[in-house]
């Protein structure tokens, strides 16, 4: 549901340390001021790469604003790291990935990456909200596997990719035979009639 | 076959949200777009500049397609995303990312379309020096982009 921008409910990211990736200036003083405005105290700002690795490895991130940087999707690759070598904490650390443009060569990558969320710029202080309590209310399951590290990707209820069952629990996409004979209608019926119950 | 973790992290930023004090939604989004509005001088000069790098590209442009240039041209207009919308120039931002859309296009096809990219060179100039109160002139010139951005998307599945 999107985040009503004069809603009275309130929040606090005082004491949320925040590691942000950006290579551009301007890029980096927009989310700088965008967190700041939301009320956030305690800011890693890193250009490059190594420098948030750095940061990942000698502190413990609440969340963390990466962007993808340059086409080749360094970004991508920066949170891929984090979540298979990043150590724990932090490999569980809310992740949105900011975008000025993903690229046709890039989308799997960034849908691959093991973001909670990828957000197109321009960014806007109600989107960037919206997004960071997002991944503070859902309890999304987070998928360690070979191929893929990071929160669940499958979390609107779309059924399985292309409608082809994959994991163990995906039910056929062919509905069966009926094991059993249709209930009555009074069977039907019983299931939503109110009854007296002894407690 | 591989093995699969599933499990829940708690998330420590959660916990920290629900803490008293704090800002209610209103006021922090109020003064974080005070604060962007605070970057505005900053921001012309650097589209300005960003803009004038888009047409010097362009104007290298051969009969060829040429994969580096037009590399080293979607670099360049990624960079402008961002700054028309922080300077109010919102019809700009969408050209902008046309152009991103349509070089990326031609880049993944192998393709040269000189007369599609420069439409939007020009239109950028165009939307960056409409005054604010102009949305009915930029409606047609982003329609009129969008048309070109989607002879391609046909040309580049068919």
């Amino acid at each position: 549901m999107a985040l009503e921008p004069t809603s009275r409910g309130r929040f606090n990211l005082e004491k949320a340390s925040i590691l942000m990736l950006e290579a551009n200036g301007m890029g980096m003083d927009i989310l700088v001021q965008i967190v700041t405005g939301l009320g956030a105290k305690s800011l890693h700002r890193c250009n490059t790469v190594e420098d948030a690795q750095d940061v990942v490895r000698n502190n413990n991130v609440d969340l963390i604003i990466a962007d993808a940087l340059s086409p080749a999707g360094e970004g991508y690759e920066f949170v891929s790291w984090l979540r298979t070598q990043g150590g724990e904490p932090n490999s569980f650390a809310p992740v949105v990935v900011t975008a000025a443009h993903t690229p046709v060569s890039m989308v799997q990558k960034a849908r691959d990456c093991g973001a909670h969320y990828i957000v197109k710029k321009p960014l806007t202080p109600v989107v960037m909200l919206e997004r960071i309590l997002w991944i503070a209310r859902e309890s999304r399951p987070f998928i360690e596997c070979d191929a893929y590290v990071g929160p669940d990707r499958r979390h609107k209820n779309e059924g399985p990719p292309d409608g082809k069952p994959r994991r163990r629990d995906d039910l056929p996409a062919e509905v069966g035979i009926a094991q059993e004979p249709n209930m009555s209608q009074d069977q039907v019926d019983g299931l939503f009639a109110a009854r007296k119950v002894s407690l | 076959m591989s093995s699969v973790r599933i499990h829940r992290p708690k998330y420590a930023l959660a916990s920290m949200l629900r803490k008293p004090g704090g800002l209610t939604v209103a006021d922090a989004v109020e003064k974080a777009e005070a604060n962007l509005d605070g970057l505005q001088a900053e921001a012309w000069p650097q589209l300005d500049a960003g803009l004038a790098q888009v047409e010097a590209i362009f104007r290298r442009y051969g009969e060829t397609f040429e994969d580096a240039l037009l590399a080293e041209h979607y670099e360049a207009a990624v960079r402008l995303i961002g700054l028309p919308s922080l300077c109010g120039l919102d019809a700009l931002e969408n050209a902008a990312h046309s152009l991103c859309d349509l070089l990326d296009r031609l880049r993944t096809t192998g393709k040269l379309d000189r007369d599609g990219v420069g439409v939007h060179i020009q239109a950028l100039r165009l939307l960056r020096n409409l005054p604010a109160e102009s949305g009915d002139v930029a409606e047609p010139v982003l329609d009129g982009l969008r048309r070109v951005r989607e002879r391609h998307a046909i040309l580049s599945t068919g």
